[in-house]
């Protein structure tokens, strides 16, 4: 089967690379480097992060993007070929959302593609929720999704979110 | 670390000593300029894709078993791009006509990121 090509994008310290990483079942090939910015963390993906797997047979290509803006050329890049698109959004960081809006739009007028969009961080105690951006984004809820992006269960609940809009159907279980 | 003055003086004088080298730049490995002589509106775009470049042939030399990166090169139909480590903090950049001795460029570029690489170490850029 045609493997299915999947794009991660989303604003620095979102939750990109965690994502693949958690849902890849091959060793996630990542491309961070030391940050020169206060960034909040020590490294930052300069040009991609791809993982795959495979999810009721059929096999997903994730490929991930770098978050700032300078790097925006590399969104375009990858979106090549993508049949569907995951936004991850800093649920705890809400100045980051202008950001997450514009590589939204960026991606998605160039490339119109499907796509679901994962509020992060759902674990952190003040965090807003999937509701409360579906409103900000003016998205419809379906489409908005709260998630952990350190968990597994959490990445793939987002990935099938995601999976369902791509192919137009609910997912039924493997 | 040197002052921007300083690398800026350092990359001028690469420039200097190498007959059809157009432009260099020192950025930090995240692709943010930090001394170059490129036009200001290109800088930005050119650090980014720089560290790009040299941050996705880093896991080619681990994926092939040759050991740590040190450089990749651009060629295109009017020119090279040679983009070197200059140690885990920078990335330093030679736009060059066709028309430049590969040779020597890549030598002397490779120097001076050699000799940048520990200025660069140990301390914030």
């Amino acid at each position: 089967m045609r493997p299915l090509k999947l794009l991660v994008v989303g604003p620095v310290g979102a939750g990109k690379t965690a994502f693949i990483q958690a849902l890849s079942e091959t060793e996630v090939v990542e491309t961070d480097e030391l940050a020169s910015e206060e960034i909040g963390k020590e490294r930052t993906t300069v040009a991609l992060d791809y993982g795959t797997l495979t999810l009721d047979g059929i096999p997903i290509h994730l490929w991930g993007t770098p978050g700032q803006e300078r790097f925006s050329f590399m969104w375009d890049l990858l979106a090549e070929g993508a049949l569907g698109l995951v936004l991850l959004v800093p649920g705890d960081n809400p100045r980051d959302f202008p950001k997450a809006r514009m590589i939204l739009e960026y991606v998605t007028s160039r490339h119109p593609i499907p796509y679901m969009v994962g509020v992060t961080r759902q674990d952190l105690p003040k965090v807003w929720t999937a509701q409360d951006v579906a409103d900000y984004f003016e998205l419809d809820e379906r489409q908005v999704m709260g998630m952990n992006a350190l968990s597994p269960t959490s990445s793939v609940l987002a990935l099938i979110k995601l999976l369902e809009f791509v192919q137009g159907e609910t997912w039924k279980g493997v | 670390m040197a002052h921007n003055q300083q690398l800026l003086g350092m990359l001028n004088q690469l420039q200097h000593d190498i007959s059809g080298v157009r432009g260099v730049m020192l950025a930090a490995s995240d692709g943010i300029p930090l001394a170059h002589n490129f036009p200001e509106s290109a800088a930005g775009r050119i650090g980014a894709m720089a560290a790009a470049a040299l941050g996705l042939a880093k896991r080619v030399t681990v994926a092939t078993q040759m050991g740590d990166l040190s450089e990749t090169t651009v060629r295109g139909e009017k020119g090279y791009l040679l983009i070197f480590s200059a140690g885990p903090k920078g990335v330093l950049i030679v736009a060059a006509a066709l028309s430049v001795d590969l040779l020597e460029a890549t030598h002397k570029a490779r120097t001076l990121a050699q000799r940048i690489a520990p200025e660069l170490e140990g301390v914030e850029v």
